[in-house]
């Protein structure tokens, strides 16, 4: 998040809703987005019945024994197998959750300690090396989202009005404009959210402007980006033949569908900070 | 009698490179440090029980590179010890603490037996390289352990330059070879990241198979007849095995899974945090909170109240779950084997973490699976993909799409506004590499020393576990900093090669810092023709 343009970071917080951002600088910016995150989650777990509980922590012992109870443990019973929910709302998958567990030295909720690192030969933690040269790419990020970042030398953007990012596809017969965005910095970042089930597999993106004759003058392009494919295939090998009925039973019991069923993308709104739920802080 | 059907436990074991020689202590050097106390030597003490009485077992592991490089650290196999011995220490003044409390001097006297053998496992037995006790149950043909990423880079989004890929296989299949003695037949792709035409380099490192979620082989092209239960041969040859969802959620999933029981070990509440005393802010770092290992309590219920742990309950309920877990693997045979013409496999893959350090008693429940599977019933034998492929290696080819394990099964996780920022210095940095080895095919001396270091920054900055940690928000500053220094790392040994002004104490300290891929040679990054 440190690392974005104050233009970036403005185009997030007009795409979280937060007013008055224009006027902000970049620490207000930065605590005005981390703010509206919070809250965002907080929404979130409020929505949910089964809030997660094991962020609070209860009193600490400090003294022998902890609290007066009724027998030793021993004489206790094996209580009923329960299960208790502990998936946090903060995680899109258990995975995920098991993951960040590796990497956590304090109970969420609670104030993890700072790290202690900073790079100790010299380097500058506030600012990057620079990337040399134009740079403009193409990634897909899942099916009906791709992310597009460039990298113009400093100023070509105020010296040149006009610069736009075009996106395409082609399919064998043609080829047709998706999307064309006005190039906002010298460098930065955009999603592009596409319908998912659009003619053409392949899409490529350009970096040019509008000559006075209506021409379209490419400054640079990056190749053929496939689109990520969602759903089974529809094409059957002769020789291990499947058909409809039993693939189609054997696709839902493996949780072929689950996948699909998490996907989402805010209908065809492109914008330079992706999904407007997804967490960046 | 043949079995049904097969059952393949993977466990990917997997931390990032954290080891800083320029502090005395580091607080992220605990992740390493719990993950041995908690998983990897438990599962081996797991393993050589089940050995010892003579079980049937087989388990495919993958062991990163960069684990494998923090096991063989001297630094860090010295420090582990200190960190086994601080909690020893800080035990002996929670059992003063706790003397004649009923409910916690049990689960303390827990603790103490559980450090003690845990040292005398890693000291006295291993001789602080538990590589060597993985490596031997290699040989015995009980483990297959299988390789990864160099250093878990993220495949499909490091493809910009295939040189980045080549890089990461083989820097991961040399140091699988040097540590294990033995080239890797299998890999687990970083977050079973994958694109069409990592088969092929895959295919040119010798490596015969590799995992994918459940989608990845569903949606192949064309259909899958087999759907999960069978791997696919991908075009470039290596097969394709692909995870079970039934089997997995009854582990991984919150509603259904075991690890969230009641009488099960709680995972947040630690003694770091409930304990105010001397003894135990010894175990802290510059007097910060954070968590000891010494976790006191059983998951109890959903609210903020936590009973005492009770260490014999929770191994009696992983002996009921894994008992029901065996019983629904059965049935699912049973089913499969009624309309398939061939022995399914289940393929049942895991973060080996989340057995030990997520799921405390995650390792007693794989004991109690493995023999009940020997011994209780015929139905269902445990394989390696290895050799399920000897056996029934005849498999349709098919190729799969683009995909991962991560949330939404592609590339969001480690893409999104959190992280996007890493990628253009990722890919610029690759692209100056391959440029620099271009121009410099042959470098020697001083040259090769700035080259060849300038290789180990880049990998390590294009660990995927940077982006996955900005995204989660749990030690972000860590994972931004870490990503920041190895690029300018890079790029001051990078300009070094390039114009020729060394600075030998420069080399030096960085070299020393970040050590692992002693063998390393820049020339993994060689430019490669399109595909």
């Amino acid at each position: 998040m440190q690392s974005k343009t104050v233009q970036e970071l403005r185009a997030l917080a007009q795409s979280m809703g937060i007013e008055g951002y224009s006027r902000m600088r970049k620490d207000e910016l930065l605590s005005a987005l981390k703010k509206a995150e919070r809250s965002a989650q907080r929404k979130e777990a409020a929505k949910s019945k089964a809030a997660p509980s094991k962020g609070k922590q209860a009193e600490p012992v400090t003294s022998k024994g902890a609290g007066a109870r009724k027998k030793p443990a021993e004489e206790e019973e094996i209580p009923p197998a329960e299960h208790i929910e502990r998936r946090d709302e903060h995680f899109a998958s258990e995975e995920e959750q098991v993951e960040d567990a590796k990497f956590m030295t304090a109970p969420p909720g609670m104030q993890a300690p700072a790290t202690a690192f900073t790079g100790d030969l010299g380097e500058d933690l506030d600012a990057l090396p620079p990337v040399h040269g134009p740079k403009l790419t193409l990634l897909a990020q899942k099916p009906g989202v791709l992310h597009a970042y460039w990298s113009l030398e400093p100023g070509r953007t105020t010296r040149q009005s006009g610069l736009l990012l075009r996106l395409s596809y082609v399919t064998e017969q043609t080829a047709a404009i998706i999307e064309e965005v006005p190039l906002p910095s010298d460098s930065g970042h955009w999603y592009f959210h596409v319908d998912p089930a659009m003619p053409g597999t392949e899409v490529y993106l350009q970096l040019g402007h509008y000559a006075e004759d209506g021409e379209f003058i490419t400054a640079i392009r990056h190749g053929a980006v496939r689109l990520p494919r969602l759903g089974a295939s529809s094409s059957t090998d002769r020789n291990w033949w499947v058909n409809d009925e039993d693939f189609r039973r054997m696709y839902l019991r493996s949780g072929g569908l689950l996948r699909g069923d998490k996907l989402t993308w805010p209908g065809g709104v492109s914008s330079p900070g992706g999904a407007i739920t997804s967490r960046f802080l | 009698m043949n079995p049904k059907g097969y059952f393949a436990l993977v466990l990917h074991a997997h931390l990032p490179f954290v080891r800083h020689p320029e502090y005395d202590r580091f607080l992220e050097e605990d992740w390493f440090f719990e993950a041995l106390t908690e998983t990897y030597l438990p599962l081996l003490e797991v393993f050589e029980g089940l050995e010892r009485d003579g079980i049937h077992f087989r388990v495919t592991m993958s062991l990163t590179p960069p684990l494998l490089s923090m096991m063989t650290d001297p630094l860090l196999q010295q420090r582990y010890e200190r960190y086994l011995n601080e909690r020893l220490l800080a035990l002996e003044g929670e059992r003063k603490r706790t003397e004649g409390d009923a409910y916690f001097h049990p689960v303390v006297e827990f603790y103490t037996h559980f450090f003690e053998r845990l040292r005398h496992q890693f000291v006295d037995r291993y001789q602080r390289d538990v590589t060597q006790a993985f490596r031997r149950l290699m040989e015995a043909g009980y483990l297959e352990i299988i390789t990864c990423g160099a250093t878990h880079g993220y495949l499909p989004l490091l493809a910009q330059q295939e040189e980045s890929l080549y890089a990461q296989l083989s820097m991961a299949v040399r140091t699988h070879q040097r540590i294990l003695g033995r080239r890797p037949t299998g890999i687990w792709l970083p977050e079973c990241g994958y694109i069409p035409g990592v088969d092929r380099l895959l295919a040119e490192f010798g490596i015969d198979f590799f995992f994918l979620d459940s989608h990845g082989v569903l949606n192949a092209d064309p259909r899958p007849k087999y759907g999960v239960h069978r791997p696919v041969r991908t075009p470039g040859g290596p097969a394709a095995f692909a995870r079970d969802y039934e089997s997995s959620k009854q582990v991984w999933s919150a509603e259904e899974g075991y690890p969230g029981d009641s009488v099960y070990r709680e995972f947040y509440r630690d003694a770091g945090f409930d304990v105010h005393a001397p003894h135990i802010d010894a175990m802290l770092h510059a007097g910060l909170r954070t968590f000891t290992g010494l976790k006191y309590h059983r998951i109890t219920g959903k609210g903020d109240w936590k009973e005492p742990y009770h260490p014999g309950w929770a191994r009696e309920r992983a002996a009921e779950h894994a008992g029901d877990f065996l019983f629904n693997r059965q049935r699912q045979v049973e089913w499969l084997a009624s309309f398939l013409d061939r022995p399914p496999i289940i393929v049942a893959p895991y973060d080996a973490e989340l057995f030990g350090h997520w799921w405390f008693e995650g390792p007693q429940w794989i004991d109690f699976l493995f023999r009940k599977m020997a011994c209780d019933q015929e139905d269902i034998r445990a394989i390696t993909p290895r050799e399920y492929l000897d056996w029934h290696g005849d498999l349709q080819t098919s190729q799969p799409p683009e995909c991962s394990w991560g949330a939404g099964g592609f590339h969001e996780v480690w893409l999104n506004g959190s992280n996007d920022w890493i990628y253009p210095y990722l890919h610029s940095a690759a692209e100056r590499l391959s440029g620099l080895v271009q121009r410099f095919p042959d470098a020697d001396g001083d040259r090769a020393w700035a080259l060849d270091q300038a290789a180990r920054e880049l990998l390590l900055a294009q660990s995927s576990d940077w982006a996955f940690i900005m995204k989660t928000a749990t030690s972000v500053d860590y994972a931004v900093r870490r990503t920041k220094t190895h690029l300018h790392r890079f790029n001051r040994l990078a300009d070094m090669a390039e114009y020729g002004h060394y600075d030998h104490d420069y080399l030096r300290a960085v070299s020393d810092r970040d050590s692992l891929f002693p063998d390393i040679d820049y020339q993994i990054f060689q430019r490669r023709p399109m595909a």
